[in-house]
């Protein structure tokens, strides 16, 4: 018997090495250039880390991507921020330089908002924003899942001492109030408190709300050990890593230099 | 709210042991891609330092299983005491045939499979290992692995060897000149591959293996001792009244083989922060040492005994490729001059009052790179406690990070600062341009293929730095053209496809040695530069190169014996190791 690779298992786990190293050559496969396609690898792996599950995230949204259009996304500057349209692609790619745009004008301005319209999986965006906080500034963000419930989403990302403090909530509401994602960058705590309490509204429950303990311990636990992963999850990633793959022939076989026959002969 | 700013102008300076300030070498010269194909193992080499770690530590290695057939085939497992931590490598040995026997990554069979584990091993782990270590890519492990390795016999000299054990004569030490092991390991895998352990997981839960390619390198330690009870017990097997055990003077100067290929060079571009601080630790043990004015007899004598040592080592080497091979005859007569000078009373009373400082400059003007760089790692020796303490520190944080806020024009200055020696290619020219990486399909083996007559090209890895910095340089030169005030994140608004380069030449910036400099699509490439480079903080000795492409080399040669170790008598003066005499 030998220990399943991937498929067959009904899981797997993989290093946080090696998977970060499958992403990006399977991004890569996506025609993205390598800034891209780096950014987004990392994204998925610290979501995961962070307790926003990355994998699941990408397995659902794995197949769309192979063949999604991806137009760059167009960004209108109003009067109290950004308005980022991405044209129902998703937010794995493409939204970093807007994110820093964000940044930038909350360090010009004491703070900066933006809305992504028509953005799929904007939870993508978190990693980015995980990623300017440790600058020394503080976010927050919200979207939208429509289901049967409709769940609001909520992140608080404060500047810390040593790193940034992630808390999240999750509310449930009949009406989706506002459905674009929002995202906020500030300096002053105060102006994450009112984010939030302008946009919860006293019909919506509670259901989920993890503290910054609670997204530490859960960090620190998958930093230290494997990562679960969907077998059929990473077939699908090594299958589209392939396609970087050139062919092997006899003359690339030299390529490499040493010589394909038996050594020392 | 204000921006953090890690973009620092460069002071090209380090740190004495009591904080007094110190030159360090220009990036010029350091990065140069040529001069870190002249780079010397050193004892900031990570075979040095893991020898001294063992010694210090006082690790005991014992075999807990040796259950090998007539012809040492069968498996083997020791178990590791290093402090509190406990440790297994676990060796598999398989009936190979001649013709499989091969140093490419694309062999799927090799004589010996071995693994590093963590901790105790059940035998459920063991049952695992068996199915998945010899494998090797093919199997998946899980994260109490921390090295998974293979290696051949080698053709040459393991079988002599045997004969010779089992007529009772000791290893013929002419033959090992030529080759000076028993195996040759292909690839040493770490650092979460396969479901291994995470590099970062290593280094905080493994004490004994927290610094860089430690664990691998104790793997391939492991694995000459495991060679030479392997031929030990194949002798003894064989002729069971006649057969002797090596004498550990010889057994010492059995180091073990490794044939290194292109797929060690991505990992020089792919890690530039952890690249630039290895180069910088170097370059700071270099300042310490140079800034030494006690050129007593002591260490004049120390010196003027290495380099004998260096020229006798060089002389047993054997090489079959021209250009290295006049490259060692070259060093051999730099050294032997060198020498020639070292015992005139002018000379030695220059180097008293001048210094050491003003030896390297000496040696540099009058012998070039070859020599300069290996007298370095000569001085070295002569203070290991100013150079030693740098060791514990080889690790880095490699994330990489923008500065948004820039204004585009101090980008591109800092561009225009920093890779005037990209910006000086002329990429117009096919020849350089005529190279591209590429990942095979046949096991992601990395290889190199030409732009103009290869396929493939529209696959290639972003291996050329250069290239890239050439081209966002070009863009950010319009750019600004158009928008004289604009800032980092808004020429990124307009060209996304810019965001990897920038990030790292932004982040690269406060480094005192950056990026490689040289041109890696140039149709003159040598690739072999990046393999020593690697290969010199790793320590290997006896540099074999078989092309410019692949190059067999030796490790641990002249290191001291797992017995060494257990007894706590394990030396650190196996530098240039030079043959026994008996």
């Amino acid at each position: 018997m030998v220990l399943p690779r991937s498929a067959g298992a009904l899981t797997m786990r993989v290093s946080s090495g090696e998977l970060l190293a499958q992403l990006k050559q399977s991004f890569e496969a996506f025609g993205v250039s390598q800034g891209e396609y780096e950014s987004a690898a990392a994204s998925v792996l610290a979501l995961e880390r962070w307790g926003f599950e990355g994998l699941r995230l990408l397995e659902t949204a794995l197949s769309r991507l192979r063949t999604e259009n991806r137009p760059a996304p167009q960004v209108a500057y109003v009067l109290d921020g950004l308005v980022i349209d991405c044209f129902e692609s998703s937010a794995l790619f493409g939204l970093v330089p807007c994110i820093e745009r964000l940044y930038v004008n909350g360090w010009r301005n004491a703070g900066g908002q933006a809305s992504f319209k028509n953005c799929r999986e904007p939870a993508f965006i978190l990693p980015s924003l995980i990623k300017v906080c440790e600058r020394g500034c503080s976010a927050g963000m919200y979207w939208w899942t429509e289901g049967e419930v409709n769940l609001l989403h909520t992140v608080r990302l404060e500047s810390g001492t040593e790193s940034v403090r992630v808390s999240s909530g999750v509310w449930a509401s009949r009406d989706v109030v506002w459905p674009d994602a929002k995202v906020l960058i500030t300096r002053e705590e105060k102006d994450l408190e009112s984010f939030e309490r302008d946009l919860i509204q006293p019909s919506f429950e509670l259901r989920e709300r993890r503290g910054s303990d609670e997204h530490r311990a859960l960090f620190e636990r998958s930093s230290k050990s494997n990562i679960e992963i969907n077998p059929w999850l990473w077939d699908g990633l090594q299958e589209l890593g392939r396609e970087m793959l050139v062919a092997g022939t006899v003359e690339s076989r030299m390529g490499a230099g040493a010589d394909p026959r038996p050594t020392e002969l | 709210m204000t921006p953090r700013t890690v973009t620092k102008a460069l002071n090209l300076t380090a740190s004495s042991e009591e904080g007094q300030v110190l030159p360090l070498r220009s990036a010029a010269l350091v990065m140069d891609l040529e001069r870190l194909g002249t780079l010397q193992p050193s004892r900031l080499s990570f075979m040095r330092t893991l020898v001294r770690r063992m010694a210090h530590e006082s690790w005991r290695i014992h075999a807990e299983r040796f259950e090998l057939d007539e012809n040492g085939h069968g498996e083997a497992i020791y178990r590791i005491e290093a402090g509190s931590e406990r440790y297994r490598f676990v060796v598999f040995s398989s009936a190979l045939a001649d013709d499989q026997r091969n140093d490419r990554v694309i062999s799927s069979q090799w004589d010996l499979t071995m693994a590093l584990v963590q901790g105790d091993l059940s035998e459920d782990q063991l049952k695992s290992l068996r199915i998945n270590v010899p494998l090797q890519e093919a199997g998946r492990v899980d994260d109490h692995v921390l090295v998974l390795s293979r290696a051949n016999r080698s053709s040459r000299s393991f079988q002599s060897v045997v004969q010779r054990l089992a007529t009772g004569q000791q290893p013929d030490v002419e033959g090992l000149k030529k080759v000076g092991y028993l195996c040759r390991t292909t690839a040493v895998y770490g650092s979460g591959k396969f479901g291994m352990a995470d590099w970062q997981v290593v280094q905080s839960t493994c004490r004994s293996f927290r610094t860089p390619f430690s664990a691998e390198m104790f793997a391939c330690y492991l694995l000459r001792h495991f060679s030479c009870e392997q031929v030990e017990h194949i002798a003894k097997v064989l002729a069971p009244d006649r057969a002797v055990t090596i004498a550990p003077e010889i057994k010492r100067f059995i180091g073990i083989g490794n044939a290194t290929g292109l797929g060690m060079a991505p990992f020089l571009i792919k890690h530039p922060k952890l690249i630039a601080h290895w180069m910088m630790q170097r370059e700071t043990a270099l300042a310490r040492v140079l800034s030494q004015t006690d050129c007593d007899d002591q260490k004049l004598n120390c010196l003027k005994a290495m380099v004998l040592q260096v020229i006798q080592h060089l002389r047993e080497t054997t090489v079959d490729e021209a250009q290295q091979q006049e490259r060692n005859e070259g060093l051999v007569m730099s050294l032997s001059h060198l020498t020639e000078a070292l015992e005139q009373p002018a000379f030695d009373a220059w180097l008293r009052s001048e210094g050491w400082s003003a030896l390297q400059s000496f040696v540099a003007d009058r012998y070039g790179r070859d020599a300069d760089e290996l007298v370095q790692v000569l001085l070295f020796e002569i203070y290991p406690e100013l150079v030693d303490p740098l060791e514990e520190s080889m690790a880095v944080d490699e994330d990489l990070d923008l500065e948004p806020h820039v204004p585009l024009s101090e980008c591109l200055a800092l561009i225009r600062d920093h890779y005037d020696w990209a910006l000086d290619i002329d990429f117009q020219q096919p020849d350089h341009r005529a190279l591209f990486w590429y990942r095979s399909e046949e096991k992601m083996e990395p290889r190199l293929g030409d732009r103009f007559f290869e396929m493939g090209a529209e696959k290639e890895m972003p291996m050329s730095i250069a290239f890239a910095v050439r081209a966002c340089s070009d863009l950010m030169e319009s750019y600004l053209s158009d928008f004289p005030d604009s800032l980092v994140v808004d020429f990124l608004m307009a060209f996304p496809d810019q965001l990897g380069i920038v990030r790292r030449i932004q982040s690269l910036s406060g480094l005192h040695y950056g990026d490689i400099r040289g041109n890696l699509s140039d149709k003159n490439l040598q690739p072999m530069h990046l393999l020593r480079a690697k290969l010199s903080f790793f320590g290997v000795g006896k540099f074999d190169p078989k092309s410019r492409l692949w190059v067999r080399n030796t490790m641990f040669q002249g290191a001291p014996l797992v017995d060494d170790v257990n007894c706590d008598r394990a030396e650190d003066s196996w530098y240039f190791p030079v043959a026994p005499v008996l």
